[in-house]
Order: structure tokens, then C-alpha cells, then sequence
């Protein structure tokens, strides 16, 4: 009777040890899909979001262009007005024309401030910003992996795992060409 | 049962917790410097694309920057050109007197818009060290999780577990000879 219950205790403990290791290697293999898919997550903002930046910078570019080239033109076109208009006419304006010059010249000169660099300066955040994130994603994914593959090899977990076909899973490896350090002299000068 | 059959049991009992411990904590330790390995990894793809987009836009901003000045400098020669055609004698003296008036002004006042370019250059740089050093952080990790386990398994008692599993020491991070001479800095 005494050995009875003790076999019964036995089998009970070790069907609960058994059901709660199998649980959480269900658990862990869960927030492995969750880290991978969380990547795509980020790259898929990545993709979106940059576009639209970079959409942005390039009509800025235009206006700023445009700008400019409106500055330009009114300068010359004040130049040859005073280059067209004749002796006599310049002669009887001249006071006020000089005093009106030196005025125009002084405030003509102010361009307007290059203001483009701004949303460069935005867009490389937000570049660093996503890549860095995509960078946290992917190591969120590696802990993920870990503690599966920790789980799974582990006692008791190595057993469940070989009786309810848990398989280890993979970090993430990326080939030689796109972890290749950057040469920035080549990449400024294509 | 004598008490001699209970401090056996006991000792069994023991014997295999620590078993249970030493070789669990053994497992976890090859697979965390498998981790912090592969995190090196992530750090150099970010390296990869980050720098390439971030030189991209530094590119970019520089060619824009270029054709506006380039703009500026174009018309004002030709504004300089135009006044330089000028018929000094078919003037008369007050308008010679105008002229060299103009060219004085436009020569005091002649300012170019500010380059803006050295922000986002400096945006890049600080990126470059950033990034870099979160490479040798992860680099120095990894060394330590190596060291840990190595340690480990080097160690007396759990060096005999290491053994019976055929849990071996792991390399840690060497740049080669080539990478350690290079200062980079030319």
C-alpha cells in the first residue's frame, strides 16, 4: 500500500514535470516565430517608410532649386533694367537709383538660407533609427532561438523535446557579402 | 532501512541535482556564445546597410549643395561679364561713376549662401562611431560569454561533466593580423 502510493506520487509528478516542460518548450518555439516575424515587422517600415523620406527630400531639393533660380533671375533682370534704361533717365534718378542701389545690393545679396540639409539631416536619423531597430528586432530574435535551443537541450527538456519532436532552432546567420565592411572613399566617389 | 541507507539515498539524490545543475548550466552557457556570436553578426549587417544609405544621402545633399553654388557663381559672372561690356566712353562720367559705385557695393556685399553640408558629414561620422562601437561591445560580449563557459569547463568538479558530454572550449574573437596592424587612418 505504502509502495502503492508511492509509485502513484511518482507517476503523478512526473506527468505534471512531463506537461509543464512540454508547455513551455510550446512557449518558447511561440516567441520564436514572434521574433522572426517582428523582424519583417521593421523591414517592412524600412521599406515604406524610407521611400516616402527620401520622396520628401527630393521635393524639397526641387523647391529649394527653384527658389534659387527665381533669386537669380529677378537680380539679373534688375541688372539689365538699369543697363537698358538711357543716360538722360539714369541721370535724373541718379540720387535716388544710388541710394536705392546700395540698399538693394545689401539686402539682394542675403540668399535665401540653404535650408535642404535639414530633411537630409532628418532622413539619416530615421535611416539610423530603423536600422538600429531592425538591429534590436533581430538580436530579440537571437534571445528567442536561445532559450528555445536552451530549453531543448537542457534536462528534462532535452527528453520531452526528443519524445514531442521539438527541434532546435537557428540564429540568425547572414552570408559573408552583406556583413562586408563598407569602404566609404568607394562609395563617395561612385 | 539503517541510517546508512538513508545518507546514501540522500547522496544519490544530491549527486544527481548537481549533475542536473552542472549540466544544464553547461548547455546554457555554449549556447549563449553561440548567441552573442551570432548578435556580432547583426551588428555588422547593420553596418553594411546603414553606412551605404547614410553615405548615399551625404552624397546626395553634396551634389545639391554643389549645383546651387554653382548657380550663384554662373550668374554673377554674367552679371560681371555684362558690366564689364559696358561702353565706359559712351557713358558719360556720371554713369562711369555709377558703375565702379555698383562693382564696390557688389564686391562688399558679395556673400555666398552658407554651406550646410558639414551637419549631415558630421551626422555620418558620429553614426560610423556609434555603430563601431556597438560592434566591439558585442565582440567584447562574446569574449566574456567564451570566457565564462571555458572557465567552466575547465574548472574542477564540472570539467568531468564537460568531458563525459564532450562539451569543448570555444575560440574567442581575433581579428587576424592583417585587420589589428591596420590603423585605418590614412
Amino acid at each position: 500500500m505504502f509502495v502503492g502510493l508511492g509509485v502513484v506520487a511518482a507517476i503523478v509528478i512526473v506527468f505534471f514535470w512531463y506537461v509543464s516542460t512540454q508547455n513551455r518548450l510550446v512557449a518558447v518555439r511561440e516567441n520564436v516565430a514572434q521574433a522572426w516575424s517582428n523582424i519583417d515587422v521593421l523591414l517592412k517600415q524600412r521599406h515604406d517608410e524610407l521611400q516616402k523620406l527620401v520622396d520628401t527630400c527630393r521635393q524639397y531639393m526641387k523647391y529649394e532649386q527653384e527658389t534659387f533660380d527665381k533669386v537669380l533671375e529677378a537680380r539679373a533682370s534688375i541688372f539689365g533694367a538699369r543697363r537698358s534704361s538711357d543716360p538722360a533717365a539714369l541721370g535724373k534718378a541718379e540720387s535716388e537709383l544710388r541710394g536705392r542701389l546700395g540698399k538693394l545690393f545689401a539686402l539682394a545679396e542675403n540668399y535665401p538660407d540653404l535650408k535642404a540639409n535639414q530633411t537630409f539631416l532628418l532622413l539619416q536619423q530615421r535611416i539610423s533609427g530603423l536600422e538600429t531597430g531592425i538591429s534590436d528586432r533581430r538580436e530579440l530574435y537571437n534571445a528567442a532561438v536561445n532559450a528555445n535551443n536552451v530549453a531543448i537541450d537542457q534536462f528534462p527538456g532535452n527528453v520531452v523535446a526528443s519524445i514531442g519532436g521539438f527541434k532546435s532552432a537557428k540564429l540568425l546567420e547572414f552570408d559573408a557579402a552583406s556583413t562586408a565592411d563598407v569602404d566609404i572613399k568607394a562609395l563617395f566617389n561612385t | 532501512m539503517t541510517a546508512v541507507d538513508i545518507l546514501l539515498i540522500v547522496l544519490g539524490v544530491v549527486a544527481l541535482v548537481w549533475c542536473y545543475m552542472v549540466f544544464n548550466n553547461l548547455v546554457m552557457l555554449r549556447h549563449n556564445a553561440a548567441q552573442a556570436w551570432a548578435n556580432v553578426d547583426v551588428l555588422l549587417r547593420q553596418r553594411h546597410d546603414e553606412l551605404q544609405k547614410l553615405v548615399a544621402v551625404c552624397a546626395r545633399y553634396m551634389q545639391h549643395e554643389r549645383s546651387l553654388i554653382e548657380r550663384v557663381a554662373t550668374a554673377r559672372g554674367a552679371l560681371a561679364a555684362a558690366r564689364e561690356r559696358k561702353d565706359m566712353r559712351a557713358l558719360g562720367p556720371l554713369d562711369r561713376s555709377l558703375a565702379s559705385d555698383v562693382s564696390q557695393l557688389n564686391a562688399l556685399a558679395e556673400g555666398y549662401p552658407a554651406l550646410k553640408a558639414d551637419a549631415n558629414f558630421l551626422q555620418l561620422q558620429r553614426r560610423i562611431a556609434e555603430i563601431e562601437t556597438a560592434i566591439a561591445d558585442r565582440r567584447e560580449f562574446f569574449n566574456a560569454t567564451v570566457t565564462i563557459n571555458n572557465t567552466q569547463i575547465r574548472q574542477f568538479p564540472s570539467l568531468l561533466f564537460a568531458r563525459a558530454f564532450g562539451m569543448r572550449e570555444l575560440p574567442r574573437f581575433s581579428a587576424g593580423p592583417a585587420t589589428s596592424a591596420r590603423d585605418g587612418v590614412r
